[in-house]
């Protein structure tokens, strides 16, 4: 734990991990849209009508 | 292709019902108590057991976890199955899992009762009471990716990824949280102290918040928003941008409920930047929601369920708007400490929470009891009050909130505070706390009126324990990903895998915020002359902690003049570094009471103000608030376990010298006779080995570090 402390204690600037850590999050949006936008529409529309699909007697 | 017969349990689901229902009525009960105690604070009964420090635990902690936390369960066991088209993977652990629940909460409301707590808000559970928390837990997720394992369709459904973001993120905040060096059975020391301390539970409340009020309810909003609807989602795809944006965002945000405090300025930055973003999914969730209804908005105007479900969506978007604009160091200088969070919280748990449960229930009951709701007109009887009921709560405290906030900062002409009094800000905003009462009791007519409805509901009907339902058996596919299945669609199949990926996800804003804050000496700058509590003081804030002080005091003086005119020097990170656990606070009823002890200071009062406030407050002045604490008086120390404390803060790294702990009742005995002593000169008998001794000695140390 020591060494670990001495050694991140150390770097100048540590602190660009949280824009670092932005960054991370930037590009993982970007290509959560990408990746969400490149779906099958037919697919798409399947899985949204996963809980209309069951029949369990409904009465209302 | 061969089809399967099978049946889900709707027992369990039944049962998580009535307990929501039950602990839903329980909390605001209470809750309402608490309200009325600030306008008739006789309503304590100068009783121990009913004082605002005892009762607001029991409030916050039924309402989250037993109110809700059964709401979740009842929508989870009910939506999962049939998502799954599976049966819960094991009925024991279905039922394990509930009486487990039931009895953490029971546990809950008597230790809570009885002044054993932690002090960490909405974590103020003992540490026996948290293994078995966590253990319920693990149950709880291994029944449900049982089921997600076992089931009959090939994609997981979004509002499954919200359980799944749910079960690993409260057991990692949970446990994180909760580290305790145990004292004895019923009392223990966190093992974080000070600024860490307040990192780590801000950490973890804020996303209790976001993973125990929020998440899971969205997996039902996108469950039975749909299905009351008839209609799919509007997005799907939104669904799941909403979803990863979320849980990434979220976990972040913690620091932003310590802004202007002792923490350093990188990580109230970070709470501050990720608050805001968090507005993006939050929006695009309520969006979601709301467009859901498009095309049956007539069907708005007659179904109750639908009624409640816009109600609640709404009050959702409402609060992730407020609350990134809180987040806001301006607007949370002005807006921290002071009856807006209150009114913020509200809005989310009578709105969101509350109208959610109940569209979920006069949804879901007449469906497990084949029948219709009793009466439409009790229904919708219900949401109108329950509407007024947040409008007449969240309002009023609004108003109170501005007015006392800027009598707290109000300077006269010659530059003094223009309401040195702490009080007068009080009994100012007190006809907003009876407007409040009048809120609080609206919405508490409908919930009755709601449980009543319901509970005709289920006598008019025949309940089904189980639904028969058929499926094809799924199709076991390699492991591995196929051709052209893209990485995530790969995940979407992969419960395991999609639960590890969710983990990595929401350990990286915490880990980032709170690894630094161990790891880099400068973010506390230590203090020479900061120097650990004597025994009695660790006595004394050990009933200080036991009459929960802290959720109307604060120990936080943050760097404004109004604040340092008021309180004195402002506070720093290196005052509290033998602090196990923290007691910042989170809102003042009372003054901030981080320089008490300071006798040049701005507040200081002698020994014998505090003997005769703790004995009858409204002694020393008519209109205080506060409640009585006669049995301070009576009741003696208990100084058995001192030795063993003393051991335990020196394992944590409180400087006592080597053996102090055999020496430690010694001096514990000279500085009572020392201030039973003082009291005596200014007229008050009172023997030394009493607990208002130490707490007045634990009082008197506040703050006076830094003046020596």
């Amino acid at each position: 734990m020591n060494l670990i402390k001495e050694y991140l204690g150390s770097i100048a600037g540590v602190h660009v991990f949280a824009i670092i850590a932005m960054f991370i999050f930037l590009i993982t949006f970007i290509f959560m849209i990408y990746h969400t936008y490149s779906y099958r529409k037919d697919d798409v529309r399947t899985y949204s009508r996963l809980p209309l699909e069951e029949d369990d007697g409904d009465q209302n | 292709m061969e089809q399967e017969k099978f049946y889900y349990d709707n027992t369990i689901v039944k049962y998580f019902a009535y307990a929501t229902l039950f602990w839903g009525v329980i909390g605001m009960v209470v809750g309402l108590l608490a309200a009325l105690q600030f306008v008739f604070p006789s309503l304590s009964f100068d009783l121990a057991y009913t004082t605002f420090g005892r009762i607001r635990p029991i409030h916050t902690n039924a309402v989250i976890f037993a109110f809700v936390g059964n709401g979740i369960f009842t929508g989870v066991y009910y939506s999962l199955q049939r998502l799954c088209k599976a049966r819960m993977f094991n009925d024991r652990l279905s039922y394990i899992h509930f009486w487990g629940w039931q009895l953490i909460i029971v546990l809950a409301a008597l230790t809570f009762i009885f002044g054993i707590t932690t002090s960490k808000e909405y974590a103020e559970l003992e540490w026996p009471i948290d293994i078995l928390v966590a253990i319920i837990w693990v149950i709880f997720g291994w029944n449900m990716f049982g089921t997600i394992i076992k089931r009959r369709t090939r994609h997981i459904y979004v509002a499954i990824w919200f359980y799944i973001a749910t079960f690993v993120t409260v057991a990692v905040l949970h446990i994180v949280n909760s580290i305790a060096i145990p004292v004895s059975l019923l009392k223990s020391y966190p093992v974080y102290a000070g600024v860490q301390d307040a990192l780590v539970q801000w950490w973890y409340g804020h996303n209790a918040v976001a993973f125990f009020l929020t998440t899971p309810y969205l997996g039902l909003m996108y469950y039975f928003l749909p299905k009351a609807a008839n209609r799919p989602v509007y997005s799907y795809r939104l669904s799941i941008i909403h979803f990863w944006a979320l849980i990434f965002l979220y976990i972040w945000a913690g620091p932003h409920h310590l802004l202007y405090g002792a923490l350093p300025d990188w990580a109230q930055t970070l709470g501050v930047v990720f608050s805001v973003m968090l507005i993006a999914p939050s929006w695009g969730g309520m969006v979601n929601g709301l467009l859901t209804l498009r095309g049956a908005w007539d069907k708005v105007r007659e179904d109750p369920v639908l009624k409640f479900f816009v109600v609640a969506v709404t009050a959702y978007g409402m609060s992730t708007l407020e609350g990134p604009m809180m987040s806001i160091k301006a607007i949370n200088a002005f807006t921290h400490f002071t009856d807006w969070t209150i009114a913020h919280v509200h809005v989310g748990a009578l709105g969101w929470n509350g109208f959610l449960t109940f569209g979920m229930l006069y949804w879901l009951m007449p469906r497990l009891f084949n029948t219709k709701i009793y009466s439409l007109k009790l229904a919708n009887t219900h949401f109108w009050l329950g509407t007024l009921g947040i409008i007449f709560y969240a309002v009023p405290l609004y108003w109170g909130a501005v007015v006392q906030t800027l009598m707290w900062k109000e300077f006269t002409d010659m530059g003094f505070l223009k309401y040195p009094n702490f009080l007068e800000t009080v009994t100012q905003i007190m006809p907003m706390y009876i407007a409040r009462i009048v809120g609080g009791t609206l919405y508490l007519t409908g919930v009755v009126i709601g449980v009543w409805n319901l509970y005709k509901t289920v006598k008019a009907g025949q309940f089904s324990r189980e639904t028969e339902a058929i499926a094809p058996a799924l199709v076991p596919v390699t492991s591995k990903r196929t051709d052209g299945e893209s990485r995530h669609r790969w995940l979407e199949r992969k419960p395991v895998q999609f639960m590890i990926l969710s983990l990595i996800v929401i350990l990286i804003g915490g880990a980032v915020e709170i690894i630094p804050m161990y790891l880099i000496k400068t973010n506390i700058p230590t203090i020479s002359s900061v120097k650990p509590y004597t025994p009695l003081e660790l006595e004394g804030r050990d009933i200080y902690v036991r009459e929960g002080c802290y959720t109307c005091h604060s120990q936080l003086i943050r760097p404004f003049r109004s604040e340092t005119e008021r309180y004195g020097e402002y506070s720093k990170a290196g005052e509290f570094v033998y602090d196990h656990p923290f007691q910042w606070g989170s809102k003042r009823n009372g003054p901030d009471l981080a320089r008490e002890g300071v006798k040049t200071g701005k507040i200081y009062k002698p020994d014998s103000w505090h003997f005769n406030h703790m004995m009858d407050p409204r002694k020393l002045n008519q209109q205080s608030i506060m409640p009585t604490y006669p049995w301070l008086i009576r009741n003696d120390l208990d100084v058995s376990y001192i030795a063993r404390k003393i051991r335990i803060m020196q394992s944590l790294g409180v400087p006592y010298e080597e053996g102090y702990d055999k020496k430690a009742n010694a001096d514990l005995v000279s500085q009572a006779q020392q201030i039973s002593g003082g009291l005596k000169t200014a007229g008050i008998e009172v023997d030394a080995d009493k607990e208002i001794i130490a707490l007045i000695a634990y009082l008197q140390r506040l703050g006076t570090d830094i003046s020596k």
